[in-house]
C-alpha cells in the first residue's frame, strides 16, 4: 500500500511536469469533450426528427380484417406492408422494428361494438429509434380508437364530453433556448 | 557475496530457441570487484537480469548474502543495488526525486533519506545538478545519478551493467576510485564490462563470458599466465577461442 502510494505520488508529479500531458488534459480536454457530446446529441436528435417525418414502414398481418384502420393509418405518413412469416424472429433478428396483427376476431367484435383486438409486437431492448417507430404507431392507434369512441357516443345520442371529465391542458413554458436542442 | 550456479536462461526468437545464458557459475566475494567481461551478446546483460530478479532463469539458483533470489525476490532486491544498462531515469523528475523515489521503495524513513542523499551527493558530486531535472543530463551526470539511486539503500552488493559506458576519461577515472570506495567498505562489487582496460584497471577477479558460457576465471594475472598471454586483451581473446566475437 505504502509502495503504491509512492509510485502513484511519482506517476503523478511526473504527469504534471509533462507539459504536452498538461495540455492534452486541462486545454484540449475541455475543448473538445463538450464539442463532441454536442456532436453525438445533435446526430441523435437529427435522426430522431428524420423517423418521425419519414414515411414509417409498418408490416401488418391480417390487414383485410379492417381496411378502414389500415387506410386511416395509411392518411398518417404510414406506409401499410405485408407482414414476415415468423413476425416474433423477424423483430428479434432487428428485420423489423415493430409489426402490427390484427386479432382474428376483430371484425366480428368491431361490429358488435367490443373492444376489438390489435397486436403491436416490438422489442423494448432495441435501440431508442425503435422507440420513436413504436409510440408512433401506438399513438396512432390510440387515436383512431379515441376518434371512433367519439363518434360512436355521438351515435348513441350521448355527448362526447361526458367521456372526458377532466379537460387537462398542457402548458409548456419552455424557450429555445432552455431547451437542449440543436 | 554473491553465487551463482548453472544459470540457464534461452529465449524464443521467432520460433528458434536463442540460448543466452547456458550454464554460468561464479561467485563475487565480499570486498572485492569482480567483472564479469565477455563480447556484446555474450549474455552479460541477460546474466545480471536473473541476478536483480528481473528474469527468471530457465534452471540455476541466484544467491546473494546467502537468500536465494527464486524464494525470496524482495530480500535480493533489498541486498542488492543496481545500475541497470539503460540508466532508467524518470527525465522530468530531478536527480534528487528519483533517489528519492527509490528510497522511498525501499522504505527508508524521510530523514535518513536526506542524510544519505547528502552523503551520496558528495561521494559522487551531484552538487550542481542535483535539483535540476534530469532530461538533459551529459551521460556522466545520468550515470553518477543512477548510481547514487541504486546505493541509496545502503545495499552491502552493488550491481553495475557497463557502468562506465559513454564517459569521459574524467568521469571514468573518478567512478573508478568510487568503486574502489566501495570495495574498501567491504562491498561486493560485480561489473560488467567489455572494455579490456575498464577491467584489468578496476577488477580483483575477472569472470570471461561468451556464447552464454563462462570460458575463463581468475585475477588478471592468473588468467594472463593460464593462457600464456603476454597481456589481458590477448588472454581474453584467447580465452574466447576466437576474435569473431569482439566484432559480434
Amino acid at each position: 500500500m505504502n509502495a503504491l502510494w509512492t509510485v502513484f505520488r511519482k506517476e503523478l508529479l511526473d504527469a504534471f511536469r509533462d507539459r504536452r500531458m498538461l495540455l492534452m488534459a486541462f486545454v484540449i480536454m475541455p475543448l473538445a469533450v463538450p464539442g463532441l457530446l454536442a456532436g453525438m446529441s445533435a446526430v441523435g436528435v437529427r435522426k430522431q426528427i428524420q423517423k418521425l417525418e419519414s414515411t414509417l414502414e409498418l408490416p401488418v398481418i391480417g390487414a383485410e380484417r379492417a381496411p378502414n384502420l389500415m387506410a386511416w393509418l395509411g392518411s398518417h405518413n404510414l406506409r401499410v406492408i405485408a407482414a414476415p412469416e415468423d413476425p416474433d424472429g423477424a423483430v428479434q433478428r432487428q428485420e423489423r422494428e415493430v409489426i402490427l396483427r390484427v386479432a382474428a376476431d376483430y371484425a366480428a367484435r368491431w361490429r358488435a361494438g367490443q373492444p376489438a383486438r390489435v397486436e403491436l409486437i416490438y422489442d423494448s431492448s432495441r435501440p431508442v429509434q425503435t422507440g420513436t417507430s413504436v409510440a408512433r404507431v401506438r399513438n396512432l392507434l390510440e387515436a383512431y380508437s379515441g376518434q371512433v369512441g367519439t363518434l360512436r357516443l355521438i351515435a348513441r345520442g350521448v355527448h362526447p364530453a361526458v367521456a372526458g371529465p377532466l379537460q387537462l391542458v398542457a402548458r409548456d413554458v419552455a424557450t429555445p433556448e432552455s431547451r437542449f436542442d440543436f | 557475496m554473491i553465487e551463482v550456479h548453472d544459470l540457464h536462461k534461452s529465449f524464443l526468437i521467432r520460433g528458434v530457441p536463442l540460448h543466452a545464458v547456458n550454464g554460468v557459475s561464479f561467485r563475487a566475494a565480499d570486498g572485492e570487484i569482480t567483472g564479469l567481461l565477455g563480447p556484446n551478446g555474450a549474455g552479460k546483460t541477460t546474466t545480471l537480469r536473473m541476478l536483480y530478479t528481473l528474469m527468471r532463469p530457465d534452471r540455476g539458483r541466484v544467491l546473494v548474502d546467502g537468500c536465494d533470489a527464486a524464494d525470496d525476490p524482495n530480500g535480493v532486491r533489498a541486498r542488492l543495488g543496481v545500475l541497470p544498462d539503460a540508466r532508467g531515469l524518470y527525465k522530468r523528475l530531478s536527480a534528487r526525486e528519483n533517489i528519492e523515489y527509490f528510497a522511498r521503495l525501499h522504505g527508508i524513513d524521510a530523514a535518513t533519506i536526506a542524510s544519505r542523499i547528502e552523503r551520496l551527493s558528495q561521494a559522487l558530486d551531484l552538487g550542481d545538478f542535483l535539483d535540476r531535472r534530469t532530461e538533459g543530463f551529459s551521460g556522466g551526470q545520468r550515470t553518477r545519478t543512477a548510481i547514487a539511486r541504486a546505493l541509496v539503500h545502503d545495499p552491502r552488493n552493488v550491481l553495475l551493467d557497463e557502468p562506465t559506458n559513454g564517459l569521459d576519461v574524467m568521469t571514468t577515472r573518478a567512478l573508478r576510485s568510487f568503486l574502489r570506495g566501495l570495495r574498501a567498505d567491504g562491498r561486493c562489487v560485480l561489473l560488467s564490462s567489455h572494455v579490456m582496460q575498464e577491467v584489468s584497471a578496476l577488477c580483483d577477479r575477472i569472470v570471461v563470458i561468451a556464447q552464454g558460457r563462462v570460458v575463463a576465471e581468475g585475477t588478471p594475472e592468473e588468467l594472463r599466465l593460464r593462457t600464456g598471454a603476454a597481456n589481458l586483451e590477448d588472454a581474453f581473446v584467447r580465452a574466447i577461442g576466437s576474435d569473431e566475437g569482439l566484432l559480434a
